[in-house]
């Protein structure tokens, strides 16, 4: 990432030699020079030649000074005496310090070094004289020289903090930055915390930065900001942590570099506080300027003070510079969340960003980074609005093809497939030619065959074919149509088109898999022969680690199974078992070696099967599967004691988690097992049913222990299986007292979803439709998906229907199919649509889905007779003769056929009868009221009194027909 | 450290064990520059009342009234510190008994400069909040909105009506103040607004907006590392009600490994198994 506007290191960017080295006239002042005249100076004696050096310094004359200087020391050096007092090593060092004074640095340097090799020079001298030629090389850009000079001055106890200090400066403008690193370190081990430490941290910081010593600095940071007091250049401390935030970033550190980011101050109290602090730092060097004569110390400390206001306000500056400087600090902090995985943080920062700086002229990245943040975080409508708007606003954006692409991968990668095609044919819309249609075609593509929208895979495979002949992904679309070719049905095209493509990529990706799919379409065309040698070529041509081998294994089975091979079927099944499979080709491999092995009567060998799978996956969703087919195989063999306690050990696991509704599937087993009569043992008389109570209590010692007798969902989940043991029983109003305790005991967010319907259907057959709602909306809201959801939506459609709203309960029966898929209520939905389209008026709708329900074989029943009479009704609202005709036959079918629903019979005849008599046979109807009236148990029926009332007429109007019973269904 | 400071810290050392504590340094500085030592005058209602002796006998009042007085300087009460870490630590009675006669003493100079009414005051508001005295917490806040110490103190009294009428039951009242809050408080008042919005919509089972909510302190306030604890906490368990488990886990992860001695991150380890 590209950092603000390069906020860069202040320090190193601004600073002026001099104030690199604001402290280099302070060598000036360790001694008061001799004076000394200019001319004629060989005539004049030596000592009066020193004298006159003094009055030239103090005119500020250091230029004079120095040749004098010069004179007296080449004097010195022919041999003439040196004056009383003076020594050449002193004499010497002055000669050095005024040249410096002058600004002749190469002669300041010369004369510094001839006294540092003066055997004799005092150590207090040499020291000086280190200092002095240390900074000369060093104003002299010299810098590599300098460094050891100063490395050595550091042996003066006098000059040992300059000297650490214009070392590391020296270091640093030579590159040398471990020296330099090296020096600010020993100087800040034992300098006291003032202000000049803070400078000298500040700039050890900025190195260790640029050294990408990002833990150094960062610590050097830390340190600092637990001193602010001590930071007169809190901008440049600022830019600091902005560049180290960004350093981290940009190496793979975004934890630390929110640290550093967060420790920054905003633009304008930054700008504030720092123009605050510079004023504070100008009264300070006003007041020292103003002394009338400073001291050497007043002159050091104007002189670091004006090298710290330089430096304070050129990093003001440069934040001044960066009006978009929030704004970066934002982008840069949201973009290292967004590297951390905080993509929900990223999207917080963006958003605001873009809130509160409609000027930021990188907008049109955060937008994108945006939809980024929210696509990284599966947040799927907000990325359809952050797209919206991030179009809106920048309609022809180059970066609008990337961001729809991210939001379709992220759309299918949460299974969204209908949200990932509207995303790329946004794209298709929008950017129909950019640099990444290739891959949204392909994607597409894609996600038209996973949709099994196949034609249009297929189509969309061949259009990349055709745009891309050369494309990037021609192996996957080539491949891609294959299998939708495959998927559609077209075989033949689809293994033509299999084999091209082994021919053309010989070494492609897709190659095992189309060499699997060969094995699986001669399967398909029960060419069980080939189908298993294409496998058995497979299996020899892959190594057994190959991820697909358990699926191509399950193959040879069905193959080997095809060809009547049972035990080899059985031996490649449990041979795929041991392999990776999905939870798909498991449950499909699993269920197939339970159905061969019942075949060949091999229970225990299917027990086995199912207790070693729940023993070695207990965690696998399909235990609850091993414990249905457990109990199953052993109530087949008479046997189910013997399941009872594995199956409960199983159901225990899941029983207090309302979230696992395949739990109630276990648990009408476990009532169906418990529920049932013993067989009778060979010459022992048939044993009694055992009574109720003693099975509920069996089933609570089976299914409460110490760790679900607490949980509301077991308690309740223990007399659902009390109600099951009941209705197994043919006890219909135990079942239902039991359900409704549920219902009174229990709130319906602790009960799960197979219990939820039951107990709605119980209340609504109770007729309390209210208190049946909340449990139906609990269903469909908590458990859209759960196996049971058809009872919710169901029910609800039943509660609408009764309350006449016709509109309504036909969208909840619609949901309960389309929805949930009506694995359990198909019937009840069907017949719910029909008669919610009645009552809407809308016949020939409603007819359709009667004859659907007429016609079903397997839902014959009550279900049956209402249909019929339905179908009675709406033939009877046409009234032609014709339908009167049809509507007649519909009613007799049911009191012929359907005596076992009297509500329906008593209606049937009824309507039979008033039809006859629109048709204009009083006698036939007449018959047919006597007929119903033989029956007694359709008396509680309103429609026996209703034949009562109609039958004077009807004899008034037709002879008294001869009374026969009615035929047989 | 040189020498002579080196001295002065132990000169300075010497006399704080020399001298009693507290006493010589409690005084009121008066607007015209003098000074009075506490134990010269009494608190009247409105006045620093002293008796000054008369050279012929006997003592007349002298008041000086509380407007003007400038500033005081009394050493902070260890009792603040103390009722800190019982507030803390959940111990809100025990913490109350400690911050009365704080409160009381210095409720007559709640804006005075260097009065520590205004810290006892909002700490006795923090511990009033973890009993059941609506009443007194009410009064409390109320107390403090009115008194007018700035925008900070204001917004924590603020916040604490939030927290009452969201403890109550009002929610919609909650919301609004703290959507006053959010709008205009200090940083670390806002960001405690957040947190409160963050509990009321986990309350509502509304996870996203939860989440948005506490991610707003690791976002926006991160310097805030007091709050980062309880916004850590929020966020897992709202990434977790969302569904997100990975990110639930990473986010209680994060508080166990750098708030460890927390109450949050020892919550955390018992509710996300780690």
């Amino acid at each position: 990432m590209k950092p603000p506007s390069e906020p860069r290191a202040p320090a190193r960017a601004s600073l002026s030699p001099v104030v690199r080295f604001p402290l280099l006239a302070l060598a000036l002042t360790f001694s008061a020079p001799a004076a000394h005249a200019q001319t004629a100076v060989s005539r004049i004696p030596l000592a009066a030649q020193v004298a006159e050096v003094e009055p030239l310094l103090a005119a500020r004359k250091p230029a004079d000074a120095a040749v004098l200087l010069d004179e007296i020391v080449s004097r010195v050096r022919a041999g003439e005496n040196m004056p009383a007092g003076l020594s050449l090593e002193r004499l010497l060092l002055t000669a050095a310090q005024t040249h410096f004074q002058a600004g002749n640095l190469p002669r300041a340097a010369e004369l510094a070094e001839a006294l540092e090799k003066i055997p004799s020079t005092p150590a207090a001298l040499l020291g000086d004289a280190r200092m002095v030629r240390g900074l000369s090389l060093a104003l002299q850009k010299d810098y590599i020289a300098a460094i050891p000079v100063f490395a050595a001055a550091e042996a003066s106890p006098t000059h040992r903090d300059k000297a650490l200090l214009y070392g590391a400066l020296a270091a640093r403008e030579a590159g040398r930055l471990p020296i330099a690193i090296a020096a600010y370190n020993r100087l800040l081990a034992t300098a006291p915390r003032d202000r000049d430490w803070a400078d000298a941290a500040l700039s050890l910081v900025e190195l260790h930065l640029r050294a990408e010593n990002f833990a150094d600095a960062r610590r050097g940071l830390a340190l600092l900001r637990g001193q602010l007091a001590l930071v007169d250049n809190l901008a440049g401390l600022n830019l600091l942590s902005l560049q180290l935030g960004d350093a981290l970033l940009k190496s793979g550190d975004p934890a630390h570099a929110i640290e550093a980011f967060r420790t920054i101050t905003a633009r304008d109290a930054l700008l504030a506080e720092q123009k605050r602090r510079n004023a504070i730092l100008e009264r300070a060097l006003e007041r020292l300027r103003a002394l009338a004569r400073p001291s050497s110390l007043d002159l050091d400390a104007i002189r670091r003070l004006d090298a710290r206001l330089s430096q304070s306000r050129a990093s003001l500056a440069e934040v001044e510079k960066l009006p978009a400087f929030d704004a970066t600090l934002r982008q840069h902090l949201a973009a290292a969340f967004q590297e951390r995985g905080g993509v929900w943080e990223a999207a917080l920062l963006l958003e605001d960003l873009l809130a509160r700086h409609p000027e930021h002229p990188g907008r049109e990245a955060v937008w994108f980074a945006l939809v980024r943040a929210y696509a990284d975080a599966g947040r799927l409508e907000k990325v359809r609005d952050a797209l919206e708007r991030f179009l809106h606003a920048h309609p022809g954006s180059t970066l609008g093809p990337r961001a729809l692409y991210l939001a379709a991968e992220a759309a299918g990668q949460r299974g969204d497939l209908p949200g990932q095609l509207a995303f790329l044919d946004l794209a298709d819309q929008r950017f129909p030619s950019n640099e990444l249609t290739e891959p949204i075609r392909l994607l597409r593509a894609n996600a038209l065959f996973a949709l099994a929208r196949h034609s249009e895979a297929r189509t969309v495979a061949r259009a990349y074919l055709a745009e891309f002949p050369r494309g990037r992904f021609l192996e996957e679309a080539r491949y891609l149509a294959a299998m939708a070719g495959l998927a559609e049905g077209h075989a033949t095209d689809a293994e033509k088109q299999i084999l091209d493509y082994l021919r053309d990529f010989p070494a492609g990706r897709f190659v095992p898999d189309a060499r699997y799919r060969l094995a699986a379409t001669a399967y398909a065309r029960q060419d069980y022969a080939a189908s298993g040698d294409l496998a058995a070529k497979w299996l020899s041509a892959y190594p057994s680690d190959h991820p697909q081998r358990g699926e191509v294994l399950a193959l040879q089975g069905d193959a080997l199974a095809g060809l009547g091979d049972l035990p080899g079927a059985i031996t490649a099944y449990r041979a795929s078992l041991d392999l990776p499979l999905s939870d798909e080709q498991l449950g499909y491999v699993l269920d197939e070696l339970t159905r061969h092995h019942q075949a060949r009567r091999e229970y225990d060998a299917a027990v086995a099967l199912w207790e070693n799978f729940a023993a070695t996956r207990p965690d696998h969703p399909y235990v609850i599967n091993a414990a249905y087919w457990i109990s199953r195989i052993r109530s087949r063999e008479g046997r189910p004691d013997e399941a009872l306690p594995l199956v409960a050990e199983i159901t225990r696991r899941y029983l207090t988690d309302p979230g696992r509704a395949d739990v109630e599937r276990l648990l009408v087993e476990l009532a169906a097992s418990l529920a049932r009569t013993p067989r009778a043992r060979a010459g022992e008389p048939k044993p009694l049913p055992v009574p109720e109570a003693e099975l509920f209590a069996r089933a609570e010692e089976l299914l409460l222990d110490a760790n679900t007798r607490e949980s509301p969902t077991a308690r309740a989940r223990a007399l659902f299986v009390h109600a099951e043991i009941a209705a197994a029983r043919q006890n219909p109003a135990l079942r239902d007292e039991i359900l409704g305790k549920i219902a009174a005991t229990y709130a319906p967010d602790q009960l799960p979803a197979g219990i939820l319907g039951k107990v709605g259907d119980a209340l609504l057959a109770q007729n309390q439709p209210e208190l049946a709602t909340s449990f139906y909306e609990r269903l469909v809201s908590a458990y859209p998906r759960s196996l049971f959801a058809d009872y919710g939506y169901v029910g609800l459609g039943e509660v609408s229907l009764r309350a006449g709203k016709a509109e309504e309960a036909l969208a909840r029966f619609d949901a309960a199919i389309d929805v949930a898929g009506a694995r359990s209520k198909l019937k009840e939905a069907t017949l719910g649509r029909a008669r919610a389209r009645l009552a809407l008026g809308q016949l020939d709708p409603a007819r359709a889905l009667f004859e659907e329900v007429a016609a079903n074989r397997a839902w014959r029943g009550e279900a049956t007779a209402e249909a019929l009479f339905q179908l009675g009704e709406i033939a009877a609202r046409r009234a032609t003769p014709d339908d009167l005709a049809k509507a007649q036959a519909h009613y007799q079918r049911i009191y012929l056929s359907y005596k076992r629903f009297p509500g329906w019979v008593a209606k049937a005849y009824l309507r039979s009868a008033e039809t006859f008599e629109r048709l204009g046979q009083p006698a036939e109807a007449l018959t047919t009221l006597n007929r119903m009236l033989t029956e007694e148990r359709l008396a509680p029926f309103p429609e026996w009194q209703k034949a009562l009332a109609l039958k004077p007429a009807l004899e008034a109007r037709a002879p008294a027909p001869v009374v026969q019973p009615p035929a047989q269904s | 450290m040189s020498p002579p400071r080196l001295f002065l810290a132990l000169v300075l050392g010497h006399w704080a064990l020399v001298l009693p504590p507290a006493a010589s340094a409690q005084r009121y500085f008066l607007k015209d520059g003098s000074s009075l030592a506490v134990h010269d005058v009494t608190v009247a209602s409105n006045a620093l009342v002293q008796q000054v002796k008369i050279p012929t006998g006997g003592t007349y009042e002298r008041r000086y009234p509380f407007a003007d007085i400038a500033r005081l300087e009394f050493p902070e009460p260890p009792a603040l510190d103390e009722a800190e870490a019982l507030v803390t630590s959940g111990q809100g009675e025990t913490a109350l008994k400690l911050l009365d006669p704080v409160y009381r003493q210095f409720a007559p100079f709640p804006k005075t400069p260097g009065s520590p009414w205004p810290r006892a005051a909002s700490l006795r508001l923090q511990a009033l909040f973890l009993g059941t005295d609506e009443t007194a917490i009410g009064a409390a806040a109320r107390e403090l909105m009115s008194t007018g110490l700035g925008p900070e103190v204001t917004g924590v009294a603020q916040l604490a009506l939030a927290r009452l009428d969201a403890r109550a039951g009002r929610e919609a009242l909650a919301r609004l103040m703290l959507d006053e809050i959010v709008k205009d408080a200090p940083p670390a008042v806002t960001a405690r607004a957040w947190l409160l919005r963050g509990d009321l919509a986990a309350a509502r089972a509304a996870h996203a907006e939860a989440l948005e909510c506490y991610l707003h302190i690791p976002a926006f306030f991160g310097s805030h590392e007091d709050l980062m604890p309880a916004a850590l906490l929020g966020a897992a368990r709202a990434y977790k009600g969302y569904g997100d488990a990975d990110r639930a886990e990473r986010a209680a992860l994060e508080l166990i490994d750098r708030h460890p001695a927390t109450l949050e991150a020892t919550q955390a380890k018992k509710e996300f198994n780690l």
